[in-house]
């Protein structure tokens, strides 16, 4: 007689959060029909089945093979009290310092989109004070010493009445890159408005929302058909030449099918330095769906955009879209160089070990001395006819097809895929690794961007968070760092 | 088909059939066996939702990892009826009977739709046709516009010696390989673009040493015994020997290759 056997392979057990009542649930990580699932279970809204990715190899070869000694804050600002996620932040057990920390200066908007995980509209008038912005920086400056990158987002930052001045005071601090998360508007419409941006240049850079080609598709998304709007704000950003990465939210069935055409778009403009797609964090307001927001129906996986940029994007092999180390699960990305003739992807002609043991730990890599240097090499002439892959060999014919421009580090285009993690496919395993924080507007924590849009934004704390940590009766007793098991050893000896 | 070319793939069909082909070759006949297969299958995009044709499936190992590993829905097909009732009792067997299914037919006449699949492959078995570019044009044909096809084969830089071109080089399918930047005209010249091309000689060196073993074993136990064999292999060793000199000195190798019906 044959033994009876599960439908799934078994790979891994972990920790998630009911998608009701966000709390925490046991969770197994199983391989069926080629795809990744999490089934998990909470006492009182029952099982569920989530789909975490479509591509077994490349989930296994994030998890397992894009592993690295992660780096870690100044100092925890938060003790590890109720347990991961309801301790945010950044609490001793988390895995990773932040790589790129967003601002919100503002809850207002001049859009009201119907996909929005800050809920910010017209309606809402709170602007921060400038005091208050000055602590949250002070703050981003005494986690990271150096920040890499800080974003300036909101609600819409632009319309902060004080904007330019928030600008100087991230220019006043040691901050590596200064990103600006606009929808373009004001610079598409104000005369002068890009002039007084490229003023913060070199190391800004404008995160410019840019969705679809399609005015229906914008409607969906934006309420609004910011074409021209587009259209005039890269002209602006082009005259002005401010370093710009698209970014697009990816909604299934809606733009999934344009990632191909954002990146050849991204590649024809002079100040477009990357495209960043993000599938829609099931968080915040989601307006617009056919009966409501249907995470079955509705939830896009990395690995489902990863394999439809690599359709769309025929010049991109594989190898060439592949996991951050950071947070290989959740962050993909490639490099490319940007040429008259079009994309020429250099990330499968690095070594991974190269990109996993180097560099901090960034999501934006080429700014890394190090890295930098790398992918300047690989188009310098001292490659050996003997060590050329055949990849190699095309990359060097292309560009002896292509040789009268100059190459440099203003070539390197960069796309990349970021999904956050929603209450659906939560894995704690994942989201101690998340290197995308949002400085709380007190000044004193910094919360990962996935959880905060789950638990800590807004009245959120309150109404959700605060509940769900009464229930956690046993507080815990610490972290379960290295440090303290290291100590707990020496004591039983 | 000619008449020859008739005769070679049932030659070749009858020669796969045999079971000291699997036993010297394990499960999987071709050079890097399951992995090499995965390696393929992640390079040809191939999802849960992809429709696929494996030309040339032999005993359905391929079909299996593909439908089982990555969800895809898999159609094999190969010349040797012997080897397509195997594929269909192991399906059975692995519970996969809905996602595979096994048809005889000539790579060089596939009896599909034309834009039937979403991806096509064809591992170790291209340059064992007659007609490569007949082949080729079949494995374009029966994709979808925008679809992928892979490839793994040998290729030949400079022409093999003498001693490969014997029965045992003919199985390895070492002898009548093109050069790799053969395979990229061919794959332009039957319609295709985005042609890639990546060597895996790893996976030679795996096979030679696998077939040594297993030579030693076999005639340790005394399994089997130069009587057995209807064909005569003649001694293995000169043979592997001459193969592992000819890849380290660049002149044969292993390559997968992927391209888009353009």
């Amino acid at each position: 007689m044959t033994a009876k056997q599960r439908p799934y392979q078994y790979y891994d057990s972990t920790i998630s959060i009911c998608s009701t009542c966000l709390q925490r649930v046991d969770a197994k990580i199983v391989f069926q029909d080629g795809c990744v699932w999490m089934l998990k279970r909470c006492p009182q809204h029952g099982a569920e089945r989530v789909l975490m990715a479509d591509d077994i190899a490349y989930y296994k070869l994030a998890r397992e093979t894009f592993i690295k000694t992660p780096e870690q804050v100044i100092a925890p600002n938060t003790s590890a009290r109720y347990g991961c996620p309801y301790d945010c932040g950044i609490c001793p057990d988390h895995e990773q310092h932040g790589c790129t920390l967003l601002i919100e200066v503002t809850d207002n908007c001049n859009l009201r989109c119907p996909t929005c995980y800050a809920g910010s509209g017209p309606e809402r008038q709170t602007h921060r004070s400038l005091e208050q912005i000055e602590r949250m920086l002070d703050r981003a400056v005494a986690n990271e010493g150096e920040p890499s990158i800080i974003q300036i987002s909101g609600g819409e930052p632009t319309v902060h009445p004080q904007f330019f001045e928030i600008l100087e005071l991230v220019r006043q601090r040691p901050v590596g890159h200064l990103l600006v998360n606009t929808n373009g508007i004001r610079i598409a419409n104000e005369a002068g408005f890009a002039e007084r941006l490229a003023e913060f240049k070199p190391g800004l850079e404008i995160y410019l929302q840019f969705d679809s080609f399609r005015p229906e598709v914008l409607k969906a998304l934006r309420a609004s058909d910011l074409r021209n709007t587009h259209t005039r704000a890269l002209e602006r950003l082009n005259e002005v030449d401010i370093h710009t990465t698209l970014v697009a939210t990816i909604r299934r069935g809606l733009n999934d099918d344009e990632l191909g055409e954002i990146i050849d778009y991204g590649t024809q403009q002079p100040c477009v330095r990357g495209v960043t797609f993000q599938p829609v964090q099931a968080a915040g307001r989601l307006e617009g769906y056919e009966s409501g927001y249907n995470s079955a129906r509705d939830r896009l996986t990395l690995t489902e955009i990863r394999r439809k940029i690599l359709e769309q994007s025929p010049v991109l092999a594989p190898e060439d879209l592949i996991p951050v180390p950071c947070h290989p699960d959740h962050l993909a990305m490639a490099y490319a160089l940007k040429l008259e003739s079009g994309l020429v992807p250099l990330t499968g002609l690095v070594d991974p070990e190269f990109l996993i043991n180097s560099g901090r730990a960034t999501i934006t890599y080429e700014k890394e001395p190090a890295i930098r240097e790398h992918f300047l090499n690989l188009f310098s002439t001292h490659h050996s006819v003997d060590s050329q892959t055949d990849a190699m060999s095309d990359f060097l014919d292309k560009l002896d097809r292509a040789p009268p421009q100059q190459l440099g580090y203003e070539n390197i285009f960069r796309i990349l895929i970021v999904e956050f993690i929603d209450a659906q496919g939560f894995d704690l395993r994942s989201i101690r690794k998340t290197c995308v924080h949002i400085i709380h507007p007190d000044g004193k924590r910094v919360i990962p961007f996935d959880t905060y849009n789950l638990l800590y934004r807004d009245g959120l704390e309150k109404q959700v968070l605060e509940p769900l940590r009464k229930r956690e009766f046993t507080p815990l007793t610490g972290p379960i760092s290295l440090a303290r098991y290291g100590k707990s050893e020496n004591s039983s000896t | 088909m000619s008449a020859t070319s008739q005769n070679l793939a049932s030659c070749c069909a009858n020669l796969y059939e045999l079971p000291i082909v699997e036993q010297l070759l394990g499960e999987s006949f071709h050079p890097g066996g399951a992995r090499l297969t995965r390696k393929l299958a992640s390079a040809s995009l191939i999802s849960p939702q992809s429709n696929v044709l494996d030309v040339a499936c032999g005993n359905g190992n391929s079909a299996r990892v593909i439908a089982a590993d990555f969800g895809a829905t898999v159609t094999g097909c190969d010349y040797s009826a012997l080897n397509l009732a195997r594929a269909s009792a192991a399906s059975q067997a692995a519970g996969l009977t809905g996602k595979t299914q096994f048809v005889r037919a000539s790579a060089e006449q596939l009896p599909f739709a034309p834009g039937s699949f979403d991806v096509s492959l064809c591992e170790c078995s291209l340059c064992l046709f007659e007609n490569m570019d007949t082949a080729l044009q079949q494995l374009r044909s029966a994709l979808k516009p925008g679809g992928r096809t892979g490839i793994s084969d040998f290729f030949l830089n400079t022409p093999a010696p003498d001693s490969l071109n014997g029965l045992l080089g003919r199985v390895l399918c070492v002898a009548g390989a093109p050069s790799a930047d053969g395979y990229r005209e061919a794959l332009s010249g039957a319609g295709f673009d985005f042609i890639r091309i990546r060597r895996v000689n790893w996976t030679l060196t795996d096979t030679i040493q696998r077939i040594r073993h297993r030579f030693k074993l076999l005639a340790a136990t005394k399994t089997i015994t130069a009587a057995d064999l209807p064909i005569d292999f003649g001694d293995p060793a000169p043979v592997l020997a001459d193969l592992e000199d000819f890849i380290a000195s660049g002149g044969a190798g292993y390559l997968i290759a992927t391209a888009r019906r353009s």
